[in-house]
């Protein structure tokens, strides 16, 4: 018995190397990510720690009320206990839409890509993401969103788009919606940093509008990415 | 021992993952047995149009008959192997309907020309019985007659069949374009473009001089959803299709993408990101009815909702539990807590699944997955709840969406630098390139009923 215990880890890693053989590198990876976040949630959960869930002493603490709050007569969403569910990730937007009819802010059109100005080149760097993942990570990541932030910051007249792109790989439709969260991740940072959420504006191109066009890694890396276009009024 | 029953289990769990991996992969199963039918030359001694002329208009007549997904034309070969059919090609000659019985034959098409006037006469051997079809007045311009004969194809459809064929609907799809600039990254511009279902008479519906997307039929026929960036973020418009119009259809702040519209046509179902994240909202078409959003997830990115026939249910993408999935649920009512919202997982053969579409009759789902590398189209069966694959093939497909008949798809399929629309139906596989030329033709949509 005590022997089929010590081998027990290794048939796992048997079973797991085997099986990985028989499918692609990314096909293993993406497994291995959900298996591990869910087997992350299941650890906290069991040591009392639920997600971004926290103790509420007063309607101040509850910043998703401000979603039901922002633009009552926006949209109808799920009942506010639930807002609290979909968790402080949902930011307030922007009171204008550029471009729009009755809108102080030109359309994107009027935005300038700020690499072709040398100054604003190394300040409004691109945000690049993991494959199929919305999550800004790295430290080199943060510090260009912090740049960012802190441009804006002293410069409370350029208004900023920021734009969601994924790579070639993934399916079409999704990619819309995965750019608009990657699109959205940058944004929220941003405004945690003191930008003010009406200057921000997100856009999604899905993987319609790749920087560069080919396959493989250099390229997928280079093509998965938030970037911004600035205009200032 | 001990030894013996490690490797015993180790062998079962390989053999078992072994068998989901094969089991995935659905070998198409043999082809239903397409009727064969005879269509005749167009006897043209009486024709005023130019010589040859008749040849074009038979040979768009075929094409219907050979992709309608229920008959076939026989082949020359097979035309001077059966005794039955040495002089059918004489419009008035009747067949020997005892031979063309003993030869398989159920139906002959048999055409001719009088002056400008084609007349198409089916003939039932069964019945030894003649309909005439007659009053197909042709221009001589090829572009304006082909749809004379879609319409006649769906005739002899509806006769033979009893219900309408879908060759005499009309397509619409998007057409993506890279320009590079002289500093900076490129520019992609994409517009909305009309055609026939087999990719002739193409026209362009949208002058926006930016990005479109996700171009759609509304319900009535006589206008189209459609998604532009003009102003910056891509927002819903409705434009007619005789003269280009477009109407904002929701005045909801952030992002609006992947829409879809409900058969009655007065609820239209889309990805917003104006919580934060990219959801799943309805709107209801009319004046002061506000979006509801029905589906949400932490963390996740929800898209491409698309409605059962009877507006109940939407099946969607998202990646709330790490690869993007199809669910299906029923559209809560509102006022619905989050935690009683139900989701059924339909995609579980494949990964990076999206671009649901419902056929108009509730009884399948088309999207796509991807295993082994390439992106497919798979079909879900609502009745038994199977997925089975319907492509196959190297390049990769996506953007499903079925005809009227629920039988016919169209999908765009990227083969290199390439992207085109390609044409199936179910029970023959093997896809029709209906789109050429430059530019990517991305997210087709069929017109809801045959003109």
């Amino acid at each position: 018995m005590n022997r089929l215990f010590t081998r027990l880890p290794l048939l796992l890693a048997a079973i797991i190397f085997t099986a990985g053989c028989q499918r692609s590198t990314d096909d293993v990876w993406n497994d291995t990510q959900s298996a591990g976040r869910h087997m992350a949630r299941g650890v906290k959960t069991a040591f009392g720690y639920h997600g971004e869930s926290r103790e509420i002493n007063s309607p101040d603490d509850f910043d998703s009320a401000q979603i039901a709050n922002q633009h009552p007569s926006e949209f109808i969403g799920f009942d506010e206990e639930n807002m609290r569910i979909g968790g402080p990730d949902a930011v307030q937007q922007a009171h204008e839409t550029p471009g729009e009819a009755g809108s102080s802010i030109p359309g994107i059109e009027a935005f300038r890509d700020p690499s072709l100005d040398p100054e604003l080149a190394e300040i409004f760097k691109h945000v690049h993401f993991d494959y199929n993942s919305s999550l800004v990570k790295g430290d080199e990541n943060m510090a260009i969103i912090m740049q960012v932030s802190d441009w804006l910051r002293n410069h409370p007249n350029v208004y900023v788009f920021v734009e969601g792109h994924c790579d070639s790989r993934g399916p079409a439709a999704y990619n819309f919606a995965l750019g608009a969260n990657r699109s959205n991740a940058v944004r929220n940072m941003m405004i945690k940093e003191g930008v003010v959420y009406d200057r921000i504006f997100t856009v999604s191109y899905g993987k319609e509008r790749p920087l560069v066009d080919g396959e493989g890694d250099e390229i997928w890396n280079v093509n998965r990415r938030a970037q911004f276009k600035v205009y200032e009024k | 021992m001990r030894h013996f029953l490690l490797i015993a289990c180790l062998f079962c769990s390989i053999n078992s993952l072994h068998a989901d991996v094969d089991d995935i992969y659905v070998q198409l199963s043999s082809e239903v047995e397409l009727m064969p039918i005879f269509v005749s030359q167009i006897d043209g001694a009486d024709s005023e149009l130019a010589q040859g002329y008749p040849e074009s208009i038979r040979q768009v007549l075929l094409f219907d008959i050979n992709n309608n997904g229920a008959t076939r034309a026989l082949t020359s070969k097979e035309i001077a192997s059966f005794s039955s059919l040495g002089n059918q090609n004489l419009f008035e000659q009747d067949p020997d309907f005892a031979k063309a019985k003993s030869d398989g034959l159920l139906y002959l098409v048999k055409l001719k020309m009088k002056k400008n006037e084609l007349i198409c006469k089916v003939v039932s051997v069964n019945g030894q019985t003649a309909t005439l079809i007659d009053h197909i007045f042709l221009s001589g311009d090829l572009a304006k007659d082909r749809q004379k004969i879609h319409q006649l194809s769906d005739s002899i459809h509806k006769l033979l069949f009893g219900k309408n064929g879908i060759a005499s609907c009309r397509i619409i799809y998007t057409v993506k374009k890279r320009f590079n600039q002289p500093k900076g990254d490129p520019k992609w511009l994409a517009e909305v473009f009309m055609s026939d279902y087999d990719g002739y008479n193409i026209r362009q519906l949208t002058h926006d001089n930016s990005l479109a997307a996700h171009a759609l039929f509304m319900p009535q026929g006589n206008k189209f959803l459609y998604v532009s960036y003009k102003i910056g973020q891509p927002k819903l418009y409705v434009s007619a299709l005789n003269e280009f119009s477009p109407q904002r259809v929701t005045s909801l702040k952030g992002i609006q993408v992947t829409p879809s519209i409900n058969t009655s046509g007065n609820t239209i179902a889309f990805s917003s990101d104006v919580t934060g994240r990219a959801d799943i909202f309805l709107q209801p078409l009319g004046k002061d009815q506000k979006p509801m959003q029905i589906f949400t997830a932490k963390g996740a990115a929800n898209a491409s909702p698309t409605f059962s026939p009877d507006g109940i249910r939407v099946a969607f993408v998202s990646d709330k539990d790490g690869s993007p999935k199809v669910y299906v649920m029923k559209i809560p009512p509102t006022g619905t807590k989050l935690k009683d919202v139900k989701v059924e997982l339909i995609s579980k053969r494949c990964r990076e699944n999206s671009a649901p579409s419902w056929s108009p009759d509730g009884k399948k789902i088309a999207y796509c997955g991807k295993n082994s590398g390439e992106r497919q189209i798979w079909i879900y069966d609502v009745e038994t709840k199977t997925e089975r694959q319907l492509t196959q093939g190297k390049a990769n497909k996506e953007n499903p969406t079925w005809a009227p008949d629920s039988l016919h798809l169209l999908f765009n399929a990227q083969d290199g630098d390439q992207t085109d629309i390609y044409l199936i139906n179910l029970n023959q596989p093997n896809a029709q390139k209906i789109t050429s030329g430059p530019g990517a033709k991305l997210f087709p949509s069929w017109e809801p009923k045959p003109r």
